[in-house]
C-alpha cells in the first residue's frame, strides 16, 4: 500500500443552531469521527486490546525517551524518579544524527560518521529528517541543499542514494540506523534491555510523517509506544517538578523544523492549546545562508561555482555552521578554508570574516518567518502575549541572539533559561516514557495534533479532530447534522510489505554487525596475546624448562597463524590454546626452586572454547601488518 | 475511601458519575457541568482544578479500565466548550441558566458577588 487512504466520516457539529442533538457518546463537540483507514485504525485497535489485557502490569523493562532530531539526537531515561539525559558510547550527551557508508561498506552512525563527512560526502547522510514521510515534489528545495543523492521512487516517494554499497535507502532506513544506535548505547548505559521508547517528531508533522517515524522505529527492531510532539515534550520537562498554574509558550527552533505550541500547565495537567510551525525552517537553513554568501562571493572572486564540487559544498557546510555557533557568542568569525578548489593557477583559499550584523542581514527573511508561527498560536489559543507566564526555548537555534531577540521583541519578555534546549526534549520524552511505563503517576499530557487525523488518538487523545489545513466542504451544510466524507490521500510512507523487509534487513545487518565486532576485538586481542607472551618468553629468558617453552611457542605459531588466517572461532579456540599453556608457564615457573613443573600438561583448550552457533566463518576487514 | 483496599475505586466512582451526568439531559442538552463535577455558578478557575482531577484518573495512560476512555472523551468534551466563554455561554442560554454572570465575565469575581465554590460531586 503506497498511499494511504482516510475517510471520515463526521456530522458537523450542530450544537448552537441546532438544539436538537442527540447525544454523542464520544468525540468532541458533538463531533463523532470514524476512521476506517486500514492502515491506522488497525494498529491502533491491536494496541487497545493490548493495553486491555496487560492493564495494570508495570513491565520492568526500561522505557526510554528520544529525540530524533535533524542533526543531533538524545536520549533520556527516568532515573531515580527524574528524567536524566543518556550519555552515549562515546560519552557525549547529544548524537549527530548522521550514518555514513564507507567505500569498503562499513556502516557508520553519529559523530565518527559525521567527522568523516568531507570525504565521503555522497555516503553520508544527515537531515535526513526533512525527508522522513515525504513526496518528492515536497522537499524540491531540501534535495538541492544536501551532499548525497536525493532520487524519486516509483510511488514518488524519496529515496536516499548510497553509490558507496550501491544501494537506495528510504529515509526511514537511515533513521532507524541512528535509532539503533541510540537504542543500543542507552542499553549499555542503563544496564538493562531497551526494546521500548517514547520518540518526538515536531508538532507540525503530518500524518505520513509521524507514521514513518514509527515505521524508523520498527526497522530498528523498537516498539515505539507513543510518538509526542516537541514542544510538548519540552514543557513536560519545564513543567515536571512545578506544581504552580502557568501558561507557557515553547518556541522550538531545531535543526531543520520551526515550531510553538501554547499549553496550560497545572496540577499535572499538561493542556497544549494551540501549536503552529514551519516545516521548512530550521537551523540547517541560517548555516545554507553562510555557504550560499560564501559560494557566491567565491564565484565573484574567482568564477568558480563551488556548490557544484560536494566536497567543497560539505567544507563549507561544515564551516558554516562554526561560524553560525561562533556567532551565538562573539561578534564576528573568521573563515579559514585553506584549498577549498584549484586551478591551473594553483590552489585556491577562502579566508574571510563574517560579522553577526552580516549574518543577521542574510538571514533576515528566515527571522521574519518566526513571527507568524507565534501570532498564530497565540490566536488560536484565544490568548494575548500578556497571558503568557513563561517562554521556553528550545533548540540549538535559540541560542542565536537574533533568534533570541525576535522572541523578545514578540513576546515582550525574557525567556527562561531554566532548561538546556538540547536536552530538554529528550527529558520530556523521557517523563511521559515514565507515565506510559508506570514510573511517573501525577502527570498527564493532553495533546492536539495540528495536522495529523489518525494517528494520535490513541492516549494522547485531546485531538481537536478537524485537521487546519483540510477544508472542509461547507456548502449547504452548516447545522445540517449531515454526514460528509473527507478523502484524504497520497500518504508518503512505506507499503507495508517494505517495512518488513527494511525489519529484517536491519536485523540481518545487526548480527553482522555484532559479529564483525566481534571479529574485530577478538582479533586485537589475539594480537595483544602474542605480543604479551613473545615479551614474556624473551623476560623470561632461561628460566624457562625447554619442555614448556617449546609447548608455548608451537601454540604461539598456532595463534599467530590464526590470525593471518582470520577466522574468529579458530582464532578464540587458539587463544585459549595458548592462554593454557601459558598458565602452565606460569605454573612450572612458580614450582621451580623444588618440584618438577606440575601435572604434565594440559589437555588443550577445554571450557574456554564455547563453540557457539554464531562460529560462522567471517573475514576480519581489518588485517594488520606483520 | 469506600474500601480502601479495593484499587481504583475512586476511578471506577468517578467513571460512573460522569456517566450518570452526560445522560441527564437539560433542555435537550447534556450536563456538562455535571459531568465534570461543578456549578453552573462556578468560575472557570475551579471547573479547570475539577476538569484535571478528573483527567489525571480517566487519562487513558492512567486508567485501563472499561468505560474510562468514555469517561474521558466526556470530560474532554466538556472542557472543551466550557473553557471557551462564547460556548460556555452560549450553552447557559440554552440551559437558561444564570445569563447574566457568564455574558460579561465568568471569572472575574468582582462583577457580581460570585458564589463560593459549590462542594464538587465527587471528591
Amino acid at each position: 500500500m503506497a498511499s494511504t487512504a482516510a475517510q471520515i466520516h463526521l456530522i458537523r457539529p450542530s450544537f448552537a443552531p441546532n438544539p436538537t442533538r442527540t447525544t454523542s457518546k464520544s468525540g468532541f463537540f458533538g463531533t463523532s469521527v470514524s476512521f476506517t483507514t486500514p492502515k491506522s485504525s488497525l494498529p491502533r485497535l491491536r494496541k487497545c486490546s493490548n493495553r486491555r489485557n496487560h492493564s495494570l502490569r508495570v513491565a520492568a523493562e526500561k522505557v526510554v525517551g528520544i529525540d530524533l532530531g535533524t542533526t543531533n539526537s538524545a536520549v533520556g531515561a527516568m532515573e531515580g524518579g527524574k528524567p536524566v539525559i543518556v550519555t552515549n558510547a562515546e560519552g557525549q550527551r547529544t548524537t549527530p544524527s548522521v550514518v555514513a557508508y564507507t567505500k569498503n561498506g562499513d556502516r557508520l552512525v553519529g559523530q565518527i560518521a559525521k567527522r568523516q563527512a568531507v570525504v565521503n560526502p555522497e555516503n553520508t547522510f544527515f537531515s535526513v529528517k526533512r525527508f522522513i514521510g515525504r513526496k518528492m515534489i515536497e522537499v524540491d528545495e531540501e534535495a538541492k541543499q544536501v551532499s548525497y543523492n536525493v532520487v524519486r521512487d516509483d510511488n514518488g516517494n524519496v529515496k536516499l542514494d548510497c553509490p558507496a554499497i550501491g544501494k537506495q535507502f528510504a529515509a526511514e532506513e537511515i533513521s532507524a540506523q541512528v535509532l539503533r544506535k541510540l537504542v543500543d548505547d542507552a542499553s549499555k548505559f542503563l544496564n538493562e534491555k531497551v526494546s521500548k521508547a517514547v520518540v518526538t517528531v515536531p508538532a507540525y508533522f503530518n500524518d505520513s510523517q509521524r507514521t514513518a517515524t514509527k515505521d524508523a522505529g520498527r526497522i530498528a527492531g523498537l516498539e515505539v509506544l507513543r510518538i509526542i510532539n516537541e514542544p510538548t515534550a519540552a514543557s513536560l520537562a519545564y513543567g515536571f517538578e512545578r506544581k504552580n498554574n502557568e501558561t507557557i509558550l515553547v518556541f522550538d527552533l531545531g535543526g531543520g523544523t520551526f515550531d510553538v505550541s501554547v499549553l496550560e500547565v497545572g496540577d499535572g495537567v499538561f493542556e497544549v492549546l494551540s501549536t503552529s510551525g514551519d516545516t521548512h525552517l530550521g537551523g540547517d537553513d541560517f548555516d545554507k545562508r553562510i555557504v550560499d554568501w560564501l559560494a557566491l562571493s567565491f564565484k565573484n572572486d574567482e568564477g568558480i561555482d563551488l556548490l557544484k564540487d560536494k566536497q567543497a559544498l560539505q567544507r563549507l557546510t561544515e564551516t558554516a555552521e562554526k561560524a553560525k555557533m561562533e556567532l551565538s557568542t562573539l561578534t564576528q568569525a573568521n573563515i579559514s578554508l585553506p584549498f577549498i578548489t584549484a586551478t591551473a593557477d594553483g590552489p585556491k583559499h577562502i579566508e574571510t570574516t563574517l560579522t553577526r550584523a552580516k549574518f543577521e542581514e542574510l538571514c533576515s527573511d528566515l527571522l521574519d518567518r518566526l513571527k507568524t508561527p507565534v501570532q498564530n498560536s497565540l490566536r488560536d489559543a484565544k490568548l494575548s502575549i500578556s497571558d503568557i507566564d513563561e517562554v521556553i526555548l528550545v533548540g540549538g537555534s535559540t541560542r542565536i541572539p537574533a533568534v533570541q531577540g525576535v522572541v523578545k521583541s514578540l513576546t515582550g519578555k525574557d525567556p527562561n533559561v531554566t532548561v538546556n534546549p538540547d536536552e530538554v526534549v529528550a527529558l520530556g520524552a523521557a517523563v511521559q516514557a515514565g507515565v506510559l511505563a508506570g514510573d511517573v503517576s501525577d502527570i498527564v499530557l493532553l495533546d492536539v495534533t495540528p495536522l495529523s487525523i489518525g494517528l494520535e488518538t490513541l492516549g494522547g487523545v485531546m485531538t481537536k479532530i478537524i485537521p487546519r489545513n483540510t477544508t472542509l466542504p461547507t456548502s449547504k451544510s452548516e447545522g445540517s447534522g449531515k454526514k460528509q466524507d473527507i478523502t484524504i490521500t497520497g500518504a508518503s510512507t512505506l507499503p507495508s510489505d517494505e517495512v518488513e523487509r527494511m525489519v529484517s534487513e536491519a536485523e540481518r545487518f545487526s548480527k553482522e554487525d555484532k559479529e564483525k565486532r566481534d571479529a574485530i576485538d577478538t582479533k586485537n586481542q589475539a594480537d595483544s596475546v602474542v605480543y604479551q607472551t613473545e615479551k614474556q618468553l624473551k623476560e623470561l629468558g632461561e628460566k624457562v624448562p625447554a619442555e614448556v617453552k617449546e609447548k608455548v611457542e608451537a601454540k604461539l605459531e598456532e595463534l599467530k597463524k590464526a590470525i593471518t588466517e582470520g577466522v574468529t572461532q579458530v582464532i578464540k579456540d587458539t587463544m585459549a590454546a595458548l592462554n593454557q599453556e601459558v598458565m602452565q608457564l606460569g605454573q612450572s615457573l612458580y614450582n621451580q626452586p623444588g618440584a618438577t613443573p606440575g601435572a604434565g600438561g594440559a589437555d588443550g583448550p577445554s571450557e574456554a572454547s564455547n563453540k557457539g552457533p554464531e562460529g560462522d566463518v567471517i573475514d576480519a576487514d581489518f588485517t594488520d601488518s606483520k | 475511601s469506600l474500601y480502601p483496599r479495593i484499587d481504583g475505586i475512586s476511578q471506577l466512582l468517578a467513571t460512573i458519575d460522569v456517566f450518570i451526568y452526560a445522560d441527564n439531559k437539560i433542555n435537550g442538552e447534556v450536563d456538562w457541568y455535571g459531568v465534570l463535577g461543578v456549578n453552573p455558578l462556578d468560575t472557570e478557575d475551579v471547573i479547570r482544578k475539577s476538569f484535571r482531577k478528573l483527567v489525571l484518573m480517566l487519562h487513558p495512560d492512567k486508567n485501563n479500565a472499561s468505560g474510562a476512555n468514555g469517561a474521558f472523551l466526556l470530560v474532554s468534551e466538556a472542557w472543551e466548550l466550557l473553557s471557551d466563554k462564547t460556548k460556555r455561554s452560549a450553552y447557559d442560554r440554552i440551559t437558561s441558566l444564570h445569563r447574566s454572570q457568564h455574558n460579561v465575565q465568568p471569572q472575574c469575581a468582582s462583577t457580581t458577588a460570585a458564589p463560593p465554590p459549590a462542594p464538587a460531586q465527587n471528591g
